[in-house]
């Protein structure tokens, strides 16, 4: 059954040390991905979208994060098994990861061609000559113009689009089976978001290769996700095909992120739809839904007991009482 | 680059003439007599006038610090009133003895301290990290002086490995300052350790490190090659900056260890009130200081590649 999935990863729960104790960051997260799919992590700043991404890279602080219980199968075998070497063999080579900070990401002192042939230098053993040449041509898969001398060019005498670009061909480089893009778009304007965007899809086809996205874009979720899971306080309320949540969304918090979308028609001065309250606060966990007290549905059942995800139809479920079925 | 450091050589011309107002007016207004110093309280009042004639401080004041001026720009700031002795030449065997006493310690001790730091950053927060941090706190709380006179006494006068103190010129000089050498390492080590190790602590929570390590990096790569060339900056900003003091030389090891450097003779100016040593030796200090702002800022260039020297 594991088998089936690309990723799949059960019930599994995070917890985090901090100075005011130990709190849960994530909850009985359950997913599965299958291989050239697109799944799309959906959720306010804090819920727990890139924890969940850098737990699948084995990334988490080292002595801050425990793992409470779950798996996190890829390609069969639990990730959460695996010996730190072994880990590091898949990162950047079967699962590779961007970021949402494309100033930032690349090390300043290294040209670009040295950072995208570290790849190939890693997980290839290439000599330093062939890396470069291959991270020649990865640049050019990426689109940038005359990768042959850009490749002796330092981060800062780019732009954000084209940092995220070399981004793309480090994550890239090794054909990973699945990348995981964290708001890969946030820092970029418009126009260069939609070139990255296209970027990143065409080379998903091109490369047979299972993409999750993270974001809160929903307008993203909608041209790019396969399927979506909506994240809210450490737990997935609702999951489903992209045509479910967005034609039928059932849990009242992705009813509320739907219509809180601007609308074109939307009255000029007319007031946007929104979510009153805000995100409890991690330390202010309860066992009955994270949403009750902001929900417009809420009642005593939901506070006192929890709701486990019901599936309405095929894949599409949701974590809540009082579904409009 | 070649106009850039032309450039910063000019622009060093008004900071050198305003230091050099500085200790002038310093020592013209403020301070002993020198004449005075000199001759002692009792001195005739023909002896004391034709010392400062031979002194030329009986010149108007602007003359004497265009004299003071021509003597930075000659490199010939006169003769030490104690011992008649050029001050340039002073200047430049002390600073020879000054250096072979500070600059091999110097450059090993940061060597050291690196490569300790760079371990200490790999285990961070694991056993061998939480003792050595206890030992290098331990060893900062050590006064410098207990370290001289405990080895000094131990290995020099105990154990008989080296020459208590003195210092001869030429090769033999080794013998001399070798235990001043592992002295000066062991004072710098804590605290030299303990910056590094948190630059590179700090730099290892970068972005850039966090995307070498999603590209599959292993710790030691992520170390020795991302985090070490970015914390290069920071290290040589606090490293080259104590350079004029290693000319300058160490103080403390100069007086208890017997060597003629420039530490010791300006103590020794101090006490006998000689002040063309005092002013010759304070102006190149000065001088030297600002060579090695410019020289830090041309280092950077090599390691950074966002300084553009233009």
């Amino acid at each position: 059954m594991t088998n089936k999935h690309l990723l799949k990863i059960n019930n599994f729960t995070l917890s985090f040390k901090s100075n005011r104790g130990k709190f849960i960051a994530l909850e009985e997260i359950n997913l599965g991905l299958d291989s050239g799919k697109t799944l799309a992590l959906v959720g306010e700043s804090g819920c727990g979208k890139s924890i969940t991404a850098l737990s699948v890279l084995g990334l988490l602080p080292e002595n801050a994060a425990t793992v409470e219980k779950g798996e996190i199968f890829f390609r069969g075998d639990n990730l959460l098994n695996y010996h730190k070497n072994d880990l590091r063999k898949i990162r950047g080579n079967r699962i590779a990861m961007i970021f949402q900070e494309p100033m930032t990401a690349l090390n300043p002192v290294y040209t670009i061609g040295d950072q995208v042939a570290e790849a190939y230098r890693i997980h290839k053993g290439f000599s330093r000559r062939k890396s470069l040449d291959l991270a020649v041509e990865m640049l050019d898969k990426v689109k940038i113009p005359d990768p042959g001398s850009r490749i002796n060019e330092y981060p800062f005498q780019l732009s954000g689009g084209m940092r995220q670009r070399v981004l793309i061909a480090i994550a890239l480089a090794c054909q990973p089976d699945l990348l995981i893009a964290d708001e890969p778009t946030t820092a970029l304007d418009v126009t260069i978001q939609a070139q990255i965007l296209k970027l990143i899809g065409d080379l998903q086809k091109e490369m047979g290769t299972a993409v999750i996205f993270i974001t809160h874009d929903l307008g993203l979720v909608a041209e790019m996700a396969d399927s979506v899971a909506i994240m809210y306080a450490g737990r997935i309320i609702e999951e489903g095909g992209v045509y479910d949540i967005f034609d039928h969304p059932k849990h009242p918090y992705t009813q509320g992120l739907l219509t809180s979308i601007p609308k074109i028609d939307t009255p000029k001065g007319g007031k946007l739809a929104t979510i009153k309250g805000i995100v409890p606060s991690i330390y202010n966990r309860h066992a009955g839904c994270m949403f009750y007290d902001r929900c417009p549905k809420g009642q005593n059942a939901c506070f006192t007991r929890p709701k486990a995800p019901e599936p309405f139809s095929g894949k599409h479920e949701a974590a809540c009482h009082f579904v409009d079925v | 680059m070649i106009a850039y450091i032309i450039r910063r050589l000019l622009y060093m011309i008004p900071i050198i003439l305003g230091v050099a107002l500085l200790i002038f007016c310093l020592f013209t207004f403020f301070g002993d007599d020198p004449v005075r110093v000199a001759l002692g309280q009792h001195a005739s009042p023909d002896a004391i006038a034709n010392l400062q004639h031979l002194w030329g401080l009986d010149k108007p004041i602007y003359l004497q610090f265009i004299d003071f001026l021509k003597q930075i720009v000659t490199f010939d700031y006169g003769v030490s009133f104690s011992t008649g002795q050029k001050l340039s030449d002073m200047f430049m065997e002390g600073a020879f003895v000054s250096l072979s006493l500070t600059a091999p310690p110097f450059v090993f001790g940061i060597f050291i301290s690196i490569s300790i730091a760079l371990i200490l950053a790999y285990y961070r927060d694991s056993f061998i990290d939480h003792m050595a941090r206890f030992i290098i706190i331990m060893s900062m709380s050590i006064s410098y002086l207990v370290y001289i006179i405990s080895l000094q006494y131990v290995l020099a006068y105990e154990l008989d490995l080296f020459p208590i103190m003195g210092y001869e010129p030429g090769l033999e000089s080794i013998t001399y300052l070798f235990l001043p050498w592992l002295i000066i390492v062991i004072v710098a080590l804590g605290p030299n350790t303990r910056i590094f190790r948190t630059l590179f602590l700090e730099e290892t929570s970068a972005d850039y490190v966090r995307t070498a390590r999603a590209k599959g990096a292993g710790e030691a790569r992520v170390l020795f090659k991302h985090v070490l060339k970015n914390a290069l900056i920071p290290i040589i900003t606090n490293t080259v900056v104590a350079i004029p003091f290693l000319i300058l030389g160490a103080f403390l090891m100069e007086r208890f260890f017997s060597i003629p450097g420039i530490g010791a003779m300006i103590i020794t100016a101090i006490n006998e009130g000689d002040f063309p040593v005092l002013k010759g030796m304070t102006m190149i200090i000065a001088i030297m200081y600002s060579f090695f702002n410019l020289l830090t800022d041309v280092l950077y260039s090599f390691v950074d590649p966002r300084v553009k020297l233009s």
